[in-house]
């Protein structure tokens, strides 16, 4: 009997490097409604290959435990995955084009996608990308949202 | 999948009535000429509350009610998708994919085939998963 051939199932995400981000917000009751809410930080991804991505929240009570609480300094995380809802990310790469459109945060997140991490291949400017805030009300000051950046080296 | 291009596109519902045609609108961006689609994806208000538009998306429960419609060139290749089943969470989190299709969007229609759950004035939403076709 011809014996099978072992299958071998890739790892969803190459775990080169990781870095998370946190997009902070610290002005009053923001990310504003609409408005692009750009990225502070980092320089780290620069000429990078950004291989996956994932969006972390505090915590729910329904769909798993805790991600991350806050960053240093700062009080709030989004407080369920519920909220992501209201947010999108615009990816624009090095030359200014737009790679990822509006795309919806929550679907980053693991917890929406059966723990399964989106995976990308892209060099990302992120002191051009954004994120947008299209209804959910923020009453906490120093406000973050965690994002996980999976990425390797050109 | 590996994604490299995504644009969120959405599809207004200005009225509900059952059997219509809703067809796309250009979006340049996406024109069947210039990319190739590798997957698509579609949401309810319980993945994205808001278009970027300010409207509200359709709930979970109308997706049921959905169909979609994707022409490549002048053909129907894909006739009559569920909307349910393009919604990544209904299948383990995977997005689902096509092999090389340059989808003419605006010849691309839903229709909706129940009115429950629906209200005018709400917009279905889809992200397209797409390559820049090289020359």
């Amino acid at each position: 009997m011809k014996s099978l051939k072992p299958v071998n199932y890739p790892d969803p995400v190459i775990f080169d490097n990781e870095r998370l981000i946190f997009a902070r917000f610290d002005g009053a009751n923001s990310p504003a409604l609409n408005v692009p809410n750009f990225f502070s930080n980092s320089d780290v991804l620069t000429n990078k290959i950004i291989t996956g991505i994932d969006v972390k929240f505090d915590q729910t009570e329904s769909l798993g435990t805790d991600s991350i609480q806050t960053d240093i300094g700062f009080v709030g995380t989004i407080t369920d995955a519920n909220s992501l809802r209201y947010f999108t990310i615009t990816l624009l790469g090095k030359n200014g084009n737009v790679l990822l459109n509006e795309f919806p945060l929550s679907n980053f997140c693991n917890l929406y996608n059966s723990g399964k991490i989106r995976r990308t291949s892209m060099i990302i400017d992120l002191s051009k990308s954004y994120i947008r805030n299209f209804g959910l009300t923020i009453t906490t000051n120093k406000f973050v949202i965690p994002i996980n950046f999976y990425y390797k080296n050109k | 999948m590996i994604i490299t291009n995504s644009y969120l596109v959405e599809l207004n519902l200005p009225t509900i009535s059952l059997g219509q045609r809703y067809t796309f609108l250009d979006v340049p961006q996406l024109r069947y000429n210039a990319v190739i689609i590798d997957g698509l994806e579609a949401f309810t208000a319980d993945q994205l509350a808001t278009s970027p538009n300010n409207k509200t998306i359709i709930p979970a429960a109308a997706a049921q009610g959905i169909v979609i419609t994707l022409v490549v060139d002048e053909t129907e290749e894909m006739y009559q998708i569920p909307y349910y089943t393009l919604i990544s969470g209904n299948n383990a989190g995977l997005i689902r994919e096509f092999a090389n299709k340059r989808i003419n969007l605006v010849k691309s229609y839903a229709t909706i085939l129940n009115i429950t759950s629906l209200t005018a004035a709400q917009s279905l939403i889809f992200n397209f998963y797409y390559r820049k076709q090289i020359r």
